[in-house]
């Protein structure tokens, strides 16, 4: 009886142990990667066969059907560009000039991956819908309160953010922690 | 004797099942998820041919991190019910960036194709079992490492104004058995 309360114990514990292992390593978290380049983080191998079994099931998990680097690269972020969480709450500015790609976006997701609801149904900004200062560079306003010109509506909790650059150019994928993507600063928090 | 002493035979073996369970699940999460995946898609159409999912919202649940930005038409195929190969074809694309892309049952990438590559507004190609010699009529044949997997094409919307006539276009988009063109 005792021998059988031991195998029991061994496979619960045993199962129990190695799923919360599954969760805290290859489910926790958002897409992501290990290149780091200010607060967004990616990897080359998303989408790829060369990707590790970890980095497939985060990105199963978080991003799946994702390109591979040779047509999309995917940057994340889940900091602001000082480290701090973001937080649906507060209100950020991201700043910056066009990132190196044929075409490109930044899009806002909840915590559960999927576009943040609000009533303007307004999720991104693009290439092709921002509005540029003069010089080229350009600011959006990342907020619950709707603001004018560039804005993603945000909603409490937390969120992240994720730039696609389709067909990158090539000193992306050759040096992928040093393009010159925009800054994320937080404004204020209530 | 410590209860760690007299039991470590039990703990070195629940640390065993720890490690294969930790292993079996992070290898077999990619297959799950998308075998989960390819299951509510053809709950929707059937397989081997193209469904064209409306412009990306905040209610829109199917895949994880949709893109609001672009229109998504996705195929799941299966070669054994394609009769060994499946044709995926597409004509007179919007002038701006499209692609179509091809992922197996593992969640990988394996091949894509864009507007830029495929020059035309157009693109034909057949996909087959990796190993196997298909008879393409001259089309390129693109190997698949699984039998399924999904086909999607992306298509960007670069003006709200055009979305009608993006949506036209794409819907040229096809993923059928090769079965009987061939014969």
């Amino acid at each position: 009886m005792l021998r059988a309360l031991k195998i029991f114990l061994t496979l619960a514990i045993g199962t129990g142990l190695g799923l919360a292992v599954t969760w805290a390593t290859a489910i926790r978290g958002t897409m992501g990667g290990n290149v780091g380049d200010g607060p967004w983080r990616t990897s080359l191998y998303i989408g790829s066969k060369e990707s590790g079994p970890y980095l497939r099931a985060l990105i199963a998990v978080h991003g799946l059907l994702a390109l591979s680097r040779q047509e999309t690269m995917y940057y994340s972020a889940v900091t602001d560009s000082d480290g701090e969480r973001l937080d649906g709450h507060c209100s950020y500015r991201i700043e910056g000039r066009d990132p190196p790609a044929r075409w490109w976006s930044i899009t806002a997701y909840g915590a559960d991956d999927f576009l943040i609801p609000n009533p303007a149904d307004r999720y991104s900004v693009s290439m092709n819908s921002i509005n540029r200062d003069p010089d080229g560079s350009f600011v959006v306003a990342l907020s619950k309160q709707q603001v004018g010109g560039n804005w993603i509506p945000l909603a409490d909790g937390s969120y992240n953010l994720t730039i696609r650059l389709y067909n990158p150019q090539g000193a992306v994928v050759d040096d992928p922690a040093h393009v010159a993507l925009p800054a994320i600063r937080k404004l204020s928090c209530p | 004797m410590s209860v760690i002493a007299r039991n470590w035979k039990w703990i070195a073996a629940t640390l065993a099942v720890a490690v294969i369970v930790h292993g079996a699940s992070v290898l077999l999460l990619p297959r799950f998820i998308m075998m989960r995946t390819m299951a509510g898609m053809g709950r929707l159409a059937p397989v081997n041919t193209v469904m064209h999912a409306p412009q990306a919202t905040a209610s829109s649940r199917a895949v994880v991190r949709p893109s609001p930005d672009l229109l998504y038409s996705v195929c799941v195929y299966d070669l054994g019910a394609g009769g060994g190969a499946v044709r995926v074809h597409t004509h007179d694309m919007p002038s701006s960036y499209w692609s179509v892309s091809v992922f197996d049952a593992n969640t990988d990438n394996f091949y894509a194709l864009n507007d830029r590559q495929a020059k035309t507004g157009a693109a034909d190609f057949l996909l087959a079992a990796q190993g196997t010699s298909t008879e393409s009529g001259g089309l390129p044949v693109v190997a698949s490492p699984t039998n399924r997997g999904i086909v999607l094409f992306r298509t960007l919307v670069d003006s709200q104004a055009d979305l009608a006539a993006i949506d036209a276009a794409r819907h040229n988009a096809a993923c059928e058995p090769y079965k009987a063109a061939s014969q």
